[in-house]
């Protein structure tokens, strides 16, 4: 147990590999484009856009207060998104695999570099979320956005917990990569992303119930100025500290056979 | 003082293939109440590796040679701590370093500056010692002002270089190196055997896997014999060598 502890310590104090590595890899998937990350930037702003205008023009819908909701929501999904499906390929993807085959290096550095590369991917994504913000002049700007900094070193803490998690099942089982990539798209659909958590009946219990949304909330609250939400911070530390319990566990009893899984 | 040994190691290799590795065998044992029992059975095991047993002091040298596939990768994976044996157990002393896969970890998008930078620092190496090696290299690979193009518009030559001038800037105590002089002209290898003598130069332990006599027995004072995962012979050079090539 102890020497996974150092192990995870060590990874975490060598943040210049992998907050390098992690810039260098998200250029990669933009190699030689002009734009280079902003692409993610621009590609989530077309297709909000394009929902924003649809339910504008089309449906007639007042978009003002509930579009920044929408937004903030929904790219704090898609870090998420990435995390558990990406995540699956933490160690038996390149660079990765070729890595753990030829040095001996501490494993816990590739959820880190992975996690990196999906928050600064979410840091591109903020900037929409800003234009929507600023366009739709409906949120009250207060200090309560200062939340988002604890709450995006939570996420990231737990990012790097799941996706090591994810990283090894996925490296043992091929089928748990298309599994999460299924279950996506319903978790998408029982999240308060495209909907209001407030409220009686189902869609409060739902909300309640379904992890995701606090992870969600905690980020998209101070985003939209709003005070943090007791309940969700208390199932996202909640949650962290379980899956970093999981972690260490699963690293400890397993961690030396991920070479030979991938 | 650096030491490795290694004492009655062996190493079996799982192969998870088809039915062991998906999801619905563990998801149908658990429904089916364990009637029908698809267990670990499913995967196939390679015995890579069986009772392999030596020991190398400061100044070693030791050529590990054998037959394709008798294991010689496999071992300087073991002594590295990439593989765990199954049994037995890898006495170490020392840092180690490894010269395996050169081009792991490379970024072909990024500059060849920005590559020795991040091997460094993937290496453990602190943000001074990368300045020194930086120009280190700078100076081995030749490669002037291409170090500020991205890798993928290098020719294989002076990708070598670089390759190579970053693998044997990190140094340890016990340097394991598998098969690495594949490409290169004959001026690289030149340069490159002159920087190995460097690199390797010291009371270090170096293991060697090799096909090449010339090279081994430039450096190389003990050799170890592998074949089929067995070590069939460890000891002076020149006897192990006489034993390897004097096989049916």
């Amino acid at each position: 147990m102890r020497e996974t502890l150092i192990l995870f310590k060590e990874a975490l104090f060598s943040w210049r590999v992998w907050c390098l590595q992690g810039w260098l890899d998200l250029h990669a998937r933009y190699r030689r484009t002009t734009f280079g990350p902003w692409w993610v930037t621009l590609g989530t702003g077309l297709a909000l856009g394009g929902m924003g205008t649809a339910w504008s023009v089309i449906f007639g819908m007042n978009l003002r207060e509930f579009f920044p909701y929408m937004v903030g929501g929904y790219i704090t999904w898609m870090m998420w998104a990435e995390f558990l499906t990406v995540g699956c390929g933490t160690f038996k993807n390149s660079p990765a695999n070729m890595v753990i085959k030829n040095i001996p290096m501490n494993a816990f550095f590739h959820p880190f570099r992975q996690t990196m590369l999906t928050m600064i991917s979410f840091a591109h994504n903020i900037v929409v979320f800003i234009i929507t913000a600023l366009i739709a002049q409906s949120t009250d700007f207060s200090l309560w956005i200062l939340m988002v900094v604890p709450a995006l070193i939570l996420t990231f803490f737990i990012g790097v917990c799941v996706t090591t998690i994810f990283g090894m099942v996925g490296a043992r089982f091929a089928d748990f990569e298309l599994a999460v990539t299924s279950l996506m798209v319903f978790f998408f659909l029982v999240t308060p992303i495209m909907w209001h958590a407030d409220g009686e009946g189902a869609r409060g219990w739902i909300a309640l119930l379904n992890p995701m949304a606090h992870l969600i909330e905690i980020v998209r609250a101070p985003l939209l100025g709003l005070p943090p939400s007791p309940i969700s911070w208390g199932v996202s530390i909640g949650l962290t500290l379980l899956s970093f319990m999981l972690m260490i566990w699963l690293y400890k009893t397993r961690g030396h056979r991920i070479i030979f899984w991938i | 003082m650096a030491e490795i040994t290694l004492e009655s190691v062996c190493l079996d290799f799982p192969v998870y293939q088809g039915g062991a590795k998906s999801f619905r065998n563990i998801a149908l044992k658990a429904s089916t109440g364990g009637i029908i029992k698809h267990s670990e059975s499913n995967v196939v095991t390679v015995s890579a590796l069986q009772d392999i047993n030596f020991s190398l002091k400061p100044a070693d040298c030791v050529a590990i040679i054998g037959p394709n596939g008798a294991g010689k990768s496999t071992l300087l994976r073991v002594m590295a701590g990439l593989y765990r044996p199954t049994s037995g157990r890898v006495v170490l002393q020392g840092k180690i370093a490894t010269l395996f896969d050169l081009s792991i970890g490379l970024e072909m998008d990024a500059t060849g500056m920005d590559n020795i930078k991040f091997a460094g620092y993937s290496r453990g190496l602190s943000k001074e010692q990368i300045g020194v090696v930086r120009e280190e290299i700078a100076e081995f690979s030749e490669l002037g002002e291409f170090l500020d193009l991205p890798l993928r518009t290098y020719s294989t030559g002076m990708l070598t270089r670089l390759i190579f001038g970053i693998a044997t800037a990190a140094t340890g105590d016990v340097i394991l190196i598998d098969e690495i002089f594949g490409a290169g002209d004959s001026a690289f290898i030149k340069k490159a055997e002159a920087r190995m003598e460097k690199f390797m130069g010291g009371s270090k332990i170096i293991a060697f896997a090799t096909h090449s006599n010339s090279l081994a027995r430039k450096f190389c004072n003990k050799a170890a014999y592998l074949s089929g995962g067995k070590l069939i012979e460890f000891g002076d050079f020149d006897t192990v060598v006489a034993t390897y090539e004097g096989r049916d």
